[in-house]
């Protein structure tokens, strides 16, 4: 059966899960990580707990823009190294 | 001397183009190494006037962002007089398993689910904010500012596999403390003892 992807056991799947939910891997690795998820309900349970932990993460991303006195400073050191604005 | 054309050489209207956009997301990718406002606006001025003078060596259409913060980083550490090169002795797949036994155990003791419940931002920023280096990094440039392995690899000026193995005991280091987190506010079956507890 030259065309049978092999499947993946749980050990194999656990140890890319991050790189799997990071969208790192191939389409071929990401297919047999989706299709062990699917058939296993343990894996299936930590890639979402595992997914909810990154939402979470990018979502303490602070809106902090750079202050407007910050942001001339920069530009005044920038101007006397020689930078020219339009 | 001989007038050139009007308006700045065209370096300089391509730095203003490509690189002054991003003060923003510099500001705030050095607010989180430092954290601490003053030595971020230093971190800030040192990585634009640093941009400025090698923008010669930037390759036009690729990613400024990137760039940028690979200076900005690059600052920090000299900054921290951490020049020493870090020496990375984990696998990442053993930390991706690590991982999966610390997810058993909150299973086991509830954690899972009350994690679930609540609002895990406010205790993953200060866990965050307690994290070592270089997993700090690893974590704020992947999962905060959303870039790819490959990204982080070309930031933190290492292989992606030390990405991958910095990230994940970083992830695993956060999610230990969000247990320590669930136990103390007592969302768990192994929170605080009191007196109606009895030994089995």
């Amino acid at each position: 059966m030259p065309n049978e992807m092999p499947m993946m056991d749980c050990e194999q799947a656990l140890a890319q899960l991050f790189d799997f939910l990071d969208h790192e891997l191939t389409p071929e690795r990401m297919q047999l990580i989706e299709q062990h998820l699917a058939g296993c309900t343990c894996c299936f349970e930590l890639a979402q707990f595992e997914e909810r932990f990154l939402v979470a993460l990018q979502g303490i991303r602070e809106d902090r823009p750079c202050p407007h006195e910050v942001r001339r400073r920069v530009l005044a050191s920038l101007e006397a190294a020689g930078f020219t604005r339009h | 001397m001989t007038e050139g054309p009007a308006g700045p050489p065209p370096q300089d209207a391509d730095y203003e183009r490509d690189a002054l956009p991003w003060m923003d997301d510099v500001y705030r990718f050095a607010y989180s190494l430092t954290r601490n406002e003053a030595d971020a606006e230093d971190l800030v001025q040192e990585t634009f006037l640093r941009a400025f003078r090698s923008w010669h060596t930037f390759q036009p259409g690729s990613d400024a962002r990137r760039w940028l913060f690979t200076i900005c980083r690059n600052a920090f550490l000299r900054s921290r007089e951490k020049t020493r090169r870090e020496v990375d002795m984990d696998d990442a797949d053993a930390e991706a398993i690590a991982t999966v036994r610390l997810h058993q155990e909150m299973r086991d003791d509830g954690t899972d689910r009350a994690l679930s419940r609540i609002d895990l931002a406010p205790a993953l920023a200060r866990a965050l904010e307690e994290l070592p280096e270089p997993f700090r990094s690893a974590v704020i440039i992947v999962d905060v500012e959303d870039q790819s392995y490959e990204a982080a690899a070309e930031i933190l000026g290492v292989p992606i596999g030390t990405v991958r193995s910095r990230l994940f005991r970083g992830r695993r280091q956060l999610q230990e403390k969000l247990r320590e987190y669930a136990h103390d506010a007592g969302f768990t079956s192994a929170g605080p003892r009191t007196s109606e507890t009895t030994d089995a």
